[in-house]
């Protein structure tokens, strides 16, 4: 009888100790999250809170248009754009944005490997962008060429942006 | 009993949802085809996808009808989260799923670092002298905001996506003098945004904060 009620004691106290186990982590599940466990809505939340969708919205964009306007075009070749300055990147990535599928699907490693490292900046330091024209030498605006990686780390799309 | 009918079920799932998180199978788009429904139709085009009979080969396929119509489909998949390395890393998502009441917060330090960084260097670069003040300036600020513990979580975890060692080792020092600024102003009893940035703009003068591309210092 007494073994009886030790083992109950036993089974119990297990018990409890499981309980407020579980009870701590249902306190903090996100802990345990990754990053795939992510929503694509909770992803959205986050993205508008960090301020990206705005930053899009508020940096100046140039069309390609635009950009043929003001630099010209050259074809291009990633060597001449790694060994050039800004006066010589800006026409032939005039040519990248008429030809974009000359980057898109490639991934963040070619691209950095054939274009070098990246000098501009745009929302992040991990986001490659090459400067095109710089307004400390124009006395104008400063404008660069920005790749877009995805999680997939392959580029998805390119622009030409304001560098501010 | 019970049991074994979950198991036969659990199985259908599983296989159920491995096709869904594919791209739409071939058998789907001949399916599409017999249905009659027309891309474009809006939703006359799924009422009909949905509608049409499945058999064994073709019974995931109504779950495909929005992406077969043409119709923007909610993501399910990576197909949204594709684009999301552009806005944060993976740490600096699941750090601000844990943390939302300091993203606002971390987000307007940032607003006021690139604006401070604009102001003193005409623009923002990669690698330089306004590279290290933005950084320098942003954990300062944050950690003026909400101290150094949640300073030092968060640009660890905007870190972490930085794929060149000599760029993030840059970054590193460069947060964690801002973070050690604010305290030794905090305790000269001196800590104010002015304080902050005179003391980014001498560091940088003083070549104390760590650049990679010097390219100009500020005036």
């Amino acid at each position: 009888m007494k073994n009886y009620w030790t083992l109950m004691l036993l089974i119990g106290s297990f018990l409890i100790v499981g309980c407020n186990q579980s009870i701590v982590t249902a306190k903090e599940p996100s802990k345990a999250k990754k990053f795939e466990d992510l929503k694509p809505e909770e992803i959205k939340k986050i993205q508008k809170a960090l301020g990206w969708d705005d930053y899009l919205k508020s940096t100046k964009q140039m069309s390609l248009d635009e950009a043929k306007k003001r630099w010209g075009q050259k074809p291009f070749s990633a060597e001449a754009f790694q060994k050039g300055n800004w006066r010589v990147r800006a026409p032939l990535a005039v040519d990248l944005l008429a030809h974009k599928e000359i980057y898109v699907g490639k991934t963040e490693q070619q691209l950095r490997k054939e274009l070098g490292k990246h000098d501009g900046f745009f929302w992040r330091d991990s986001i490659p962008a090459y400067i095109i024209e710089d307004g400390l030498e124009t006395g104008k605006d400063s404008w660069q060429i920005v790749f877009f990686v995805g999680m997939n780390d392959r580029v998805d799309d390119l622009r030409i942006y304001e560098n501010n | 009993m019970k049991i074994a009918s979950l198991v036969p079920m659990s199985l259908i799932m599983l296989i159920a949802s491995t096709a869904l998180s594919a791209e739409v199978p071939s058998e789907c788009e001949r399916w599409f085809k017999e249905s009659g429904a027309k891309p474009g139709t809006g939703r006359d085009c799924v009422w009909k996808c949905v509608a049409h009979p499945v058999d064994m080969g073709t019974f995931t396929c109504g779950s495909y009808c929005d992406e077969l119509c043409g119709r923007e489909v909610v993501p399910k998949d990576d197909r949204y989260l594709k684009g999301t390395k552009y806005a944060a890393c993976r740490d600096e998502y699941l750090y601000s799923i844990r943390h939302p009441r300091s993203v606002s917060m971390v987000q307007n330090a940032r607003d006021r670092a690139f604006a401070l960084t604009k102001e003193h260097f005409k623009q923002n670069r990669a690698d330089d002298e306004s590279d290290a003040f933005r950084h320098f300036v942003w954990s300062s600020l944050i950690s003026m905001e909400s101290g150094s513990d949640i300073a030092s979580k968060f640009l660890e975890a905007h870190e972490s996506c930085v794929t060149e060692d000599a760029a993030q080792e840059m970054d590193r020092h460069n947060n964690q003098t801002g973070i050690q600024t604010v305290e030794k102003l905090r305790k000269e009893g001196r800590l104010t945004e002015e304080a902050i940035v005179k003391e980014g703009l001498d560091l940088v003068k003083n070549g104390k904060l760590v650049v990679i591309a010097p390219r100009r210092k500020p005036k």
